[in-house]
């Protein structure tokens, strides 16, 4: 009775473990390799290799740098995001469940929306000065358009039956948005949101070399000056591992308050 | 006399860009206790009749009244059971149940809320299944989640709008005996719009044919009860009877409609 089970398990486990697992060693190779190749043609090459990463990654993790920088970059990542959200939640309410609003928005945002963040970055400096606040402004700017474009269709989306539903109940206009709009958007607002962190953490890394005195993009230009390429390399690590571990985090979440 | 608990007067409907009405003149009452199936063909306004009496969508003329006063929207007191179980997806059965009893227009302690939830929810035959998602259950399970809704908002009036059609036949019947049980237990009034004749002659005292000629008008109103005792059995003589009467009103409408057409 139970004999398909272990085997079920084993295959899940295999899936899940076995086939990443794989890919990242694969990485590592085809990264080795590539430094070996090169190595003849441009010494300098040699700078880049695993091991050099390996020994800068111990380094920087014993001293705490690394640490603080990648607490500096999310910290900035969940103010970007919270504003992107703060901002595209009710924008995308409004475009979706207003006809006027949406053929009023629809040209402006979808140009706004075709405008690389990073072109905003000389007016966000001469605007907001140096430090934090141009790069929020960045991030929010770059995270924003999912969420709103997201919101809209989960609205778009909401099945009129439910809205029916509500209105037999006598429910009131509050009551609509808290009851039925919130939670029938919430499997659109969550892709959206994994979008926005995925592009808010792309954009990131060229925001924080605006002057900021921390963080991983900062610590890449750092590492730069320092010709310590090793610590770059591993700063490149850091925020591909990063990034797949917020995409990963969203995907849960997803999963987790979506039921069946 | 019976007491009237819900009135249709004169009730019209036109939706915008229809050159034609969908209702005209439609006139009839539900008394308390009393089942009220609507039937006719498809597209002849049952559903829309359904909705203006309910309060779900306002007529363009005439009036409705729930216990003699004038409505605009669905009032307190009044349920609707849909065509779809009307489930929602994100919450579980319990919570489905339960959804609308903290809204402001009726407001029911959390309390008392799990207890009106856990006794619905016997009645219907799914305490087990309390905790699961709609996703897993059968359109028959989903049909008695509805019905369970319906009963903890304690209505004096249910509006049904084919809420067994999807169903199929066995779940139909079994579901059909239920819906008559919980009515009578609770004694409750219900307005149930069909196209199957057999269940409304199973569950109805009285039966309103709509017609399709020229809007939706009422073209018949049998009470059931005075003309043939109570109700019973869809396969009993007297039933069939009224079933023949039924299809022969529904016929002439047809025919009359096709010479019309065939004359233009």
């Amino acid at each position: 009775m139970s004999r398909g089970r272990p085997e079920k398990k084993r295959t899940s486990v295999l899936s899940c473990y076995f086939w990443p697992l794989l890919g990242l060693i694969g990485l590592f190779f085809w990264w080795w390799l590539a430094v070996r190749l090169l190595r003849a043609s441009v010494p300098m090459a040699a700078y880049f290799a695993p091991e050099e990463a390996w020994h800068s990654a111990v380094r920087l993790l014993s001293r705490g740098i690394l640490v603080r920088h990648a607490l500096d970059s999310l910290r900035r990542v969940l103010v970007g995001l919270s504003l992107a959200l703060a901002f595209g939640l009710p924008l995308g309410l409004l475009v979706g469940g207003i006809r006027a609003f949406d053929r009023a928005t629809g040209l402006v945002f979808q140009l706004l929306r075709m405008v690389s963040p990073l072109s905003w970055m000389p007016l966000a400096v001469m605007f907001l000065g140096i430090g934090d606040a141009p790069v929020y402004f960045l991030l929010a700017l770059a995270g924003v358009w999912p969420i709103i474009l997201n919101t809209a269709a989960g609205v778009a989306a909401i099945d009129p039956k439910w809205l029916n539903l509500a209105k037999s109940l006598s429910a009131n206009r509050r009551e609509v948005y808290r009851y039925i709009i919130l939670p029938g958007i919430l499997d659109h607002l969550l892709t959206g949101l994994r979008l926005a962190i995925g592009v808010i953490w792309i954009v990131l890394v060229p925001a924080e070399m605006l002057g900021v005195q921390a963080g991983l993009g900062y610590f890449i230009l750092d590492a730069r000056d320092r010709m310590e390429y090793g610590d770059l390399v591993v700063a490149i690590l850091v925020i591909g591992l990063l990034g797949a571990t917020l995409d990963g985090a969203a995907r849960r979440l997803r999963l987790k308050w979506l039921p069946g | 006399m019976a007491i009237k608990i819900l009135e249709c007067l004169n009730i019209g409907l036109h939706y915008p860009g229809n050159n034609y009405f969908t209702l005209k003149d439609i006139n009839f009452a539900v008394e308390a206790d009393q089942i009220v199936a609507l039937l006719g063909e498809s597209g002849c306004g049952k559903t829309s009749l359904l909705n203006v009496a309910s309060g779900l969508i306002p007529a363009t003329s005439g009036q409705v009244l729930f216990k003699g006063q004038p409505i605009t929207t669905t009032p307190n007191g009044v349920s609707v059971v849909f065509q779809d179980a009307c489930l929602l997806p994100w919450l579980n059965v319990a919570k489905n149940v339960a959804f609308g009893l903290g809204f402001k227009s009726l407001y029911v302690p959390k309390t008392e809320r799990n207890c009106r939830v856990e006794a619905a929810l016997k009645e219907v035959g799914l305490l087990d299944a309390a905790d699961k998602y709609p996703a897993a259950l059968s359109g028959g399970m989903a049909q008695r989640v509805s019905l369970a809704r319906t009963l903890v908002r304690r209505s004096e009036l249910s509006f049904l709008d084919e809420p067994f059609s999807s169903l199929d036949a066995i779940t139909r019947r079994s579901m059909q005996q239920l819906l008559l049980n919980l009515l009578r237990a609770h004694r409750s009034s219900a307005l149930l719009v069909t196209h199957d004749l057999d269940e409304a002659l199973a569950l109805a005292d009285r039966l309103i044919l709509i017609g399709r000629e020229a809007g939706g008008t009422k073209l018949a109103d049998w009470d059931l009860n005075s003309s043939l005792g109570t109700t019973g059995s869809p396969a009993a003589p007297n039933l069939r009877l009224t079933a023949d009467h039924f299809f022969q009103a529904l016929r002439a409408e047809i025919s009359g409609r096709l010479s019309a057409d065939l004359t233009d």
